[in-house]
């Protein structure tokens, strides 16, 4: 399982404004996450979002002088929360927080991810309800402007109270402490920041902990993953056609009729686009009548299957919207009507939201995998090929043609399964008993984005099968799946003989998570808003 | 097995085989040795002592669990037994049947013969008359976590010998006290540390362990003349199966299960082998190595339950030499969760060997000239679809096998206030194996009959002796197929013929 790096290449092309702003609801979507991840971007704050954070900071200072106790912040932390903490202690206890949270380990996260962890961790203390000054979320966004990466492990956190062994990591250099990525050079945090002019925060009360309580490792994590699965689930119904019309197979099951016979979002919308993909193909007109009745589910009821994951991925996109959205922390100091605050203790910072959400993601795409697996594998047989050669191999026997190709495909497909067991299902009591019920969604998410990951690879090997049995069929395929077909051959050379294909492959792949075989079909990414 | 000769417990270490026969209808009884009655009487007497003299003693003068802080006053002693056997009363969930249930009783018998237990022989005189009397606790499938020990479980065995809680008697529900009074038996009152000495320890995994180990190497040879008849009706190249490919990577399971297979072929490596096929695929040519492999954990399980089942895991346990009360973790049952979840996962695996082996028979382009889905010739052919249904039969079967498979034991929960803060399992890693064990027969079942059409739609078939056999039982019972039919009743009575060992499948070994 890796760190959630596979999305390193999506882009959601240019005609987008290169400022962002952060602290108001709405301001910060998907595709600006897949921006911010490449570095494309500034990200800024809110003017209305900084002077509520001067009220609220305001308040609090007053609160705590005059000596109320408020968890966390001048109590201990977790099942520690009955310790009062005196006021010439209470920085320290906010740097201690830090540092003492500091316990993840394993690989870090590529910058990818901890450049949208730093815009959500600011974006969400910007909402207002952290009681942190302004000047914590914009020393967040200073890292991000001089793309000062902190370095931090992937593994350590349960998804509750919030990802806090990763977010200390990510806070660390906000004091001068940790370690930060400039250039891809591991630097000490403290000189990172002098070089770069930047003066180390001293942490106010509660600024500690407002750092490090919340989801926003689930949240990057599994929203990278939702913009790579975004672009897999257009690629499968692409690339499906494309198989489906290479086997000489039906456009039968597509008619819309039966659809709106079973009317789900989705399986509509799957079985438009390839409907609309496959018309003017000659190859399918070419055998409009040779009596075959039905396919093979693999490629007849690529409507009910893709369409299921399509709905799937609305849902989960949805949730990971409002997630981006939300106050993650606790306490919270929550805005009266009469100008007044409260502060409440909850439990925002339970990640089960979007972890459950992102265990249904893994499951969704696997079964991408596994229908695509299935489409590759009938290219491999004459008997399921309808009379393409074994392997789709020019001299088959001395060459071996696709054959571990779809060898390739059944070990991605397989792996998808393995982790599509749901993380969140498992829980651990941790702080002596209190925490005694977390989420796991870091895991979850983990997992969500190797699935997607994987998944994208099968769908590359089938594009290749697929590209290559067109070529071997004499009549022409239609004009949007031949524009998709020259798209496989700018990374998948044509010709036939025995040749190691792997970095062809992966090139495919890579091409499949920008979007660039979609955009050859001619479709707009729904999903993250395009119109078409 | 001989009716008149009982299988003594208390003496020599019991085999699997013996709890198997006592589930048959073999007789048990208690060892009469006089050493072995002194030494249980020994241990009691420990523990009466101790509680005399007012010593502290987990379980028997203190509370239990996380409550051990609490002492219990010597006369009490008794009643806190009774105390623990009633609040354990807490199981859900089906009955477990009454095989499993009298395995039970078989398994907790020899584990109290110990005789570290410290309990008195009149106990195991009541769980004797139990078993002889067929007197069956009606024990729950849920409520154990498999450490410490199969608490709730056994709870209803304690409740049986005291005459509480209800028993199945000749075929029928009946309180606990009725039953024992019909077959004349005092109800059982107990003295200190009995109760907990019935109920702490591993006896439900283990007996339902070695049920579905019975289960799980009869399968096994079940498969390999499965395999061995598929091979025949596919005319597969019997050369996969050369000895020398064997010695040249021995697993023992590997070597068992490709003698099995020339035995059950006929095939004579010296004689060679005049079927043409060059290499057939992985269900036929690897199933060696895929059965070999529940053949190998087909004995590690025997292994590691022939341990269990001679075992005191009961705590504490009382040193009858010495008096001695020895604390520790005996009722952990790690190791029976270990050998479930493995052989779960060996059997799966055989059971998608068999849905290959399934494919091959069925797919035109695989099964070497017979019919598509083994339709049988006739010219109303094309409006039939033999076993194609049959086929997902037992995908679906396969699949639900498999997905039972995942481990058990790392799902561990820490309970009872964080004493017992890591456990075992293991019961319900049994109760997986049994669940994969349900799903995988059927599947045999369905493959055994397709095989057997196979063979019979091969004009030229020459299948082996072991196929013959098979294939001859099956069809004085089962016709052929040749108009579609339903053949849900076929799969039953194939199994009907399995489970009564009326199927000529050769011995496990």
């Amino acid at each position: 399982m890796g760190t959630g790096s596979g999305f390193v290449q999506t882009c959601a092309m240019s005609s987008t404004p290169s400022r962002i702003q952060v602290g108001e609801l709405g301001t910060l979507r998907l595709p600006d996450l897949a921006r911010i991840a490449r570095g494309a971007c500034r990200v800024e704050l809110a003017d209305p979002a900084r002077a509520r954070l001067d009220d609220t900071r305001r308040w609090l200072l007053d609160t705590v002088s005059r000596g109320e106790v408020i968890y966390g912040v001048n109590t201990g932390f977790g099942a520690l929360s009955e310790t009062t903490i005196p006021a010439e202690a209470l920085a320290t206890l906010q740097h201690n927080l830090l540092r003492s949270h500091a316990a993840g380990v394993g690989a870090p996260f590529p910058p990818e991810v901890v450049r949208v962890l730093l815009a959500l961790r600011a974006h969400t203390l910007a909402l207002g309800a952290s009681g942190v000054s302004a000047r914590i979320p914009e020393a967040l966004l200073d890292l991000l402007a001089h793309d000062l990466l902190p370095v931090v492990p992937s593994q350590g956190s349960v998804g509750a109270s919030g990802d806090l062994a990763p977010l200390a990591h990510l806070a660390l250099p906000l004091i001068g402490e940790g370690t930060v990525l400039s250039d891809g050079i591991p630097l000490d945090a403290g000189q990172a920041l002098a070089a770069a002019g930047l003066a180390p925060v001293v942490l106010g009360p509660k600024e500690g902990l407002g750092l490090i309580n919340g989801t926003q490792v689930t949240t990057a994590v599994g929203a990278l993953a939702v913009v790579d699965a975004t672009e897999l689930v257009y690629a499968a119904d692409i690339v499906a056609a494309l198989s489906l019309d290479a086997q000489l197979g039906s456009v039968g099951p597509f008619d819309p009729r039966i659809h709106r016979g079973k009317p789900h979002a989705g399986q509509v919308e799957s079985a438009r686009i390839v409907r609309s993909l496959l018309e003017g193909s000659e190859i399918n007109a070419s055998h409009r009548d040779c009596g075959r009745v039905q396919d093979a589910y693999s490629l007849r009821c690529v409507p009910q299957i893709h369409g299921a994951v399509r709905n799937a991925l609305a849902y989960v996109t949805a949730c990971i919207e409002t997630e981006i959205d939300s106050f993650t922390d606790n306490p919270l100091v929550l805005a009266r009507d009469d100008g007044g605050f409260d502060v409440r203790s909850g439990g925002n910072f339970h990640a089960i939201t979007v972890a459950i959400p992102l265990d249904h993601l893994a499951a969704a795409v696997t079964t991408l995998a596994t229908a695509s697996e299935r489409r590759t594998d009938r290219f491999m047989d004459p008997s399921t090929s309808r009379g393409l050669p074994p392997f789709l191999a020019e001299k088959p026997g001395l060459e071996s043609g696709f054959m571990m190709w779809q060898v390739t495909a059944a070990a991605l497909a397989s792996e998808c399964k393995v982790l599509s067991h749901p993380a969140a299902t498992d829980t651990i009591p941790t702080s002596a008993g209190k925490e005694d019920h977390v989420s796991m969604g870091p895991i979850a998410a983990r997992k969500a984005a190797a699935v997607v990951e994987a998944a994208t690879r099968c769908l590359a090997i089938e594009a290749a099968t697929a590209a290559r049995a067109i070529d071997l069929r004499a009549p022409k395929t239609s004009a949007p799946l031949a524009e998709v077909h020259a798209c496989i051959r700018r990374h998948v050379r044509g010709e036939g003989g025995d040749r190691a294909m792997a970095g062809e492959i992966e090139d495919l792949a890579a091409a499949i998570r920008r979007g660039d075989l979609r955009r050859a079909a001619g479709l707009p990414n729904r999903f993250l808003g395009e119109t078409g | 097995m001989t009716t008149s000769s009982p299988v003594v417990v208390g003496e020599a270490d019991l085999a699997l085989s013996d709890v198997l026969d006592v589930v048959a209808g073999r007789p048990l009884a208690l060892s009469n040795d006089p050493a072995v009655i002194a030494r249980l009487e020994a241990g009691a007497r420990a523990v009466a002592e101790h509680v005399a003299r007012g010593e502290e003693i987990y379980g028997v003068t203190t509370g239990f669990g996380d409550s051990c802080e609490n002492r219990v006053p010597g006369d009490a002693a008794g009643a806190l037994q009774r105390n623990l056997v009633r609040y354990h009363g807490c199981g859900v969930g089906p009955v477990l049947p009454d095989d499993a249930a009298l395995a039970v009783l078989v398994v907790r018998l020899a584990t109290l013969a110990r005789g570290l237990s410290g309990v008195r022989p009149v106990l195991l005189r009541t769980l004797e008359a139990l078993v002889r009397h067929r007197i069956l606790p009606r024990i729950p499938w849920y409520g154990s976590v498999g450490a410490s020990g199969d608490l709730t479980p056994l709870s209803y065995v304690a409740a049986a010998l005291c005459g509480e809680r209800t028993v199945t008697f000749e075929g029928r529900e009946v309180p606990a006290a009725e039953a024992l009074a019909a077959c004349g038996i005092e109800p059982l009152v107990l003295a200190p540390k009995e109760g907990l000495a019935l109920m702490n320890g591993t006896s439900v995994m283990t007996a339902l362990g070695i049920l579905a180990w019975d289960r799980a190497r009869r399968l096994l040879r079940w498969a390999t003349a499965i395999t061995a008849l598929c091979a025949d009706a596919l005319t597969s190249n019997r050369r996969h199966f050369d000895p020398r490919l064997d010695a040249a990577k021995p697993h023992p399971g590997q070597r068992k299960v490709a003698a099995w297979l020339r035995e059950d072929l006929g095939f004579d490596p010296a004689a060679g082998d005049p079927r043409k096929r060059l290499q057939d695929r992985y269900s036929i040519r690897c199933a060696p190595h895929v059965l070999g492999v529940l053949s190998d954990a087909v004995d590690l399980t025997e292994r590691i339950l022939t341990v269990e089942l001679n075992s005191a895991n009961d705590n504490p346990l009382v040193d009858p030499d010495t008096g001695d009360v020895l604390s520790g973790g005996n009722f952990y049952g790690g190791h029976v969760a270990f050998a479930m979840d493995g052989l779960k996962t060996a059997v799966a695996n055989a059971a998608g060997l068999l849905d290959r082996q399934m494919a091959l028979l069925c797919g035109a382009a695989t099964n070497n000239g017979l019919p598509a889905n083994l339709v049988a010739p006739g010219a109303d052919a094309a409006a039939r679809h033999g076993f194609k249904a049959m086929q997902i039969t037992a995908s679906a079967l396969c699949a639900e096998a498999m997905k039972n498979t995942m481990p058990a034991s790392v799902f561990s929960r820490s309970t009872e206030c964080h004493n017992q803060d890591i456990v075992s399992m293991g019961t319900h890693a049994a109760h997986d194996c049994l669940r994969v064990l349900d799903a995988a027969e059927p599947v045999a079942a369905v493959v055994t009959l397709a095989a057997c059409q196979g063979i019979d739609l091969r004009e030229d078939a020459a299948p082996g002796p072991g196929s013959r056999r098979l294939h001859a039982a099956v069809r004085a019972e089962i016709p052929m197929v040749t108009a579609d039919r339903p053949q849900d009743a076929d799969i039953v009575r194939l199994l009907d013929l399995y489970r009564s060992g009326r199927l000529p499948v050769g011995a496990p070994a």
